[in-house]
C-alpha cells in the first residue's frame, strides 16, 4: 500500500482534491491494483455510514420518556417566543386567512343551499382564493370578524322562528366548527409555516362563515 | 408530525419508536460510553418541547439528529469540564477489533465503530453519518477543520479493515 497515495483517498472520496492532485492520483490508480482494492474498500465505507439504521436501547426508554413529556404538559406554559422570519410568515399568513374569510362573506357563493341538518365536511370546499393580492387594503381581520358578528346576530335574533331540531343541530355543529379553529390556530401559532395548518384554519373559518349564511337563510325560508 | 405537533402523546411515541435506535447510537457514540439511556430519555423530552419549532424546511430525521446531536456535544462538553482535573489517557493508537471472526458484518461494524479511538469516532460519526461539514465539526467539537479531514480519512481506514474482512 502506498501511504502517499492513500492518505489522499478520502479527499478524492469527498472531492475536496485539487484538479492537479485529483489527475496525478487517478494516474496512479490506473496503474495500482493495490490503490484501487484500498480505494473501493473505503467507498465501501462512506456508502455504509449513512445506511446505518442504529442500535437499540439496552432497555426500554419510553415509559420514562412519556413521563418526561407529561410533567413537561404540567409545567405551567411558556411564553412561544418567534423568529423575525416566523413572525413575517405568520402576519403575511393572518392577512390571507382575512383578506380571504371577507371576500368569501362579501361575495357570497353557496346559492340557495337550504339547511338539511348536518354539515358535512368531507365535502370539498367551495373554491376560496386565500390570497391577499386578490383583496382590497381595507378588508381586514377585523371586517371579517365583523361579517361573522352580523350573521351571528342574525341568527341570534331569529333562532326562534326555526324549528327546534333545526335549531339544535346548527349550534351543534358551531361549537364543532369553533373548537376546530381555535385547535387549528394554536397548532398553526406553534408551526407558521406549515402549509397544511394554515389550509386548515382556513378551511374551518369558511366552513364557519358558511353555515352561518346558510343558517340565517333558513330562518327565512321557515319562518 | 402534525398529531405529534399538536400533543399528541401516542403520535409522538411513533416518531419515539422510529427514531430511538439512531439517537441511542448517536449518544452512545458522541459520548463514548455505553450508558447513554438518561442521554436518549433527555434528547426526545427536548424534542418533544420542541417540536412546535420544527419549521419543515427539512426532513424530520435531519432536524431531529441536529437536536440530538446539539444535547450532546453539550453534554459531552459539561462532563469534560467537570472531569478537568482528572489527566485523560492519551488516544491510544488502537486497532480496529479483529472481525473476521464475526459471522454478523453489521454487527462487526458496529463493533469496530464503538471501538475506534474517540476522536475519529466522533468526527466518522458527524460527518458520515449526519452529514456535518468539517468547518461544522471544528465549532462542534472545538478542532481545527484540518484535524477533522486527518480524523475522517483515519476512521475510514480503520473501518473498512471491518467492512470488508
Amino acid at each position: 500500500m502506498h501511504a502517499q497515495w492513500t492518505d489522499q483517498f478520502s479527499a478524492y472520496l469527498d472531492g475536496e482534491l485539487l484538479e492537479a492532485e485529483r489527475s496525478q492520483l487517478e494516474q496512479h490508480l490506473a496503474a495500482c491494483a493495490d490503490c484501487r482494492r484500498v480505494l473501493e474498500e473505503l467507498r465501501a465505507v462512506v456508502q455504509w455510514a449513512p445506511t446505518f439504521v442504529g442500535l437499540e436501547p439496552a432497555h426500554e426508554l419510553w415509559p420514562a420518556v412519556a413521563r418526561g413529556i407529561e410533567a413537561d404538559r404540567d409545567r405551567p406554559l411558556r411564553r412561544p417566543s418567534f423568529s423575525w422570519q416566523q413572525l413575517i410568515a405568520a402576519s403575511v399568513i393572518v392577512a390571507c386567512l382575512s383578506g380571504g374569510g371577507v371576500w368569501y362573506a362579501v361575495r357570497g357563493g353557496v346559492g340557495e343551499v337550504r339547511v338539511v341538518g348536518v354539515v358535512d365536511t368531507t365535502q370539498p370546499a367551495t373554491p376560496f382564493v386565500p390570497t391577499a393580492l386578490a383583496m382590497p387594503p381595507a378588508r381586514s381581520a377585523a371586517a371579517y370578524d365583523a361579517a361573522v358578528l352580523d350573521l351571528a346576530r342574525a341568527l341570534e335574533q331569529g333562532k326562534g322562528r326555526l324549528r327546534p331540531q333545526t335549531r339544535e343541530v346548527i349550534e351543534r355543529n358551531l361549537r364543532v366548527i369553533d373548537r376546530a379553529i381555535v385547535e387549528s390556530q394554536r397548532a398553526l401559532a406553534a408551526d407558521p409555516g406549515n402549509a397544511f395548518l394554515a389550509d386548515d384554519v382556513t378551511a374551518n373559518m369558511r366552513r364557519k362563515l358558511n353555515l352561518l349564511r346558510q343558517a340565517t337563510r333558513a330562518i327565512g325560508s321557515e319562518s | 408530525m402534525p398529531a405529534a405537533v399538536r400533543g399528541d402523546a401516542v403520535a409522538f411515541e411513533r416518531l419515539y419508536r422510529r427514531h430511538a435506535a439512531r439517537v441511542n447510537a448517536l449518544a452512545r457514540w458522541l459520548l463514548g460510553r455505553d450508558d447513554v439511556d438518561d442521554e436518549v430519555q433527555d434528547i426526545f423530552i427536548r424534542v418533544w418541547q420542541k417540536l412546535g419549532s420544527f419549521a419543515g424546511a427539512s426532513a424530520f430525521s435531519t432536524w431531529l439528529h441536529r437536536v440530538a446531536v446539539n444535547h450532546l456535544i453539550r453534554s459531552r462538553k459539561t462532563r469534560r469540564t467537570r472531569e478537568a482535573r482528572f489527566v485523560e489517557p492519551p488516544e491510544g493508537e488502537m486497532e480496529v477489533a479483529a472481525v473476521t471472526s464475526r459471522p454478523d458484518l453489521r454487527v462487526a461494524i458496529e463493533r469496530a465503530v464503538d471501538d475506534l479511538p474517540g476522536g475519529a469516532r466522533e468526527v466518522f460519526v458527524l460527518h458520515d453519518m449526519e452529514g456535518y461539514k468539517h468547518e461544522e465539526i471544528g465549532q462542534l467539537l472545538g478542532i481545527d477543520p484540518g484535524t477533522s479531514r486527518s480524523q475522517l480519512h483515519r476512521a475510514r481506514m480503520m473501518l473498512r479493515v471491518a467492512l470488508t474482512a
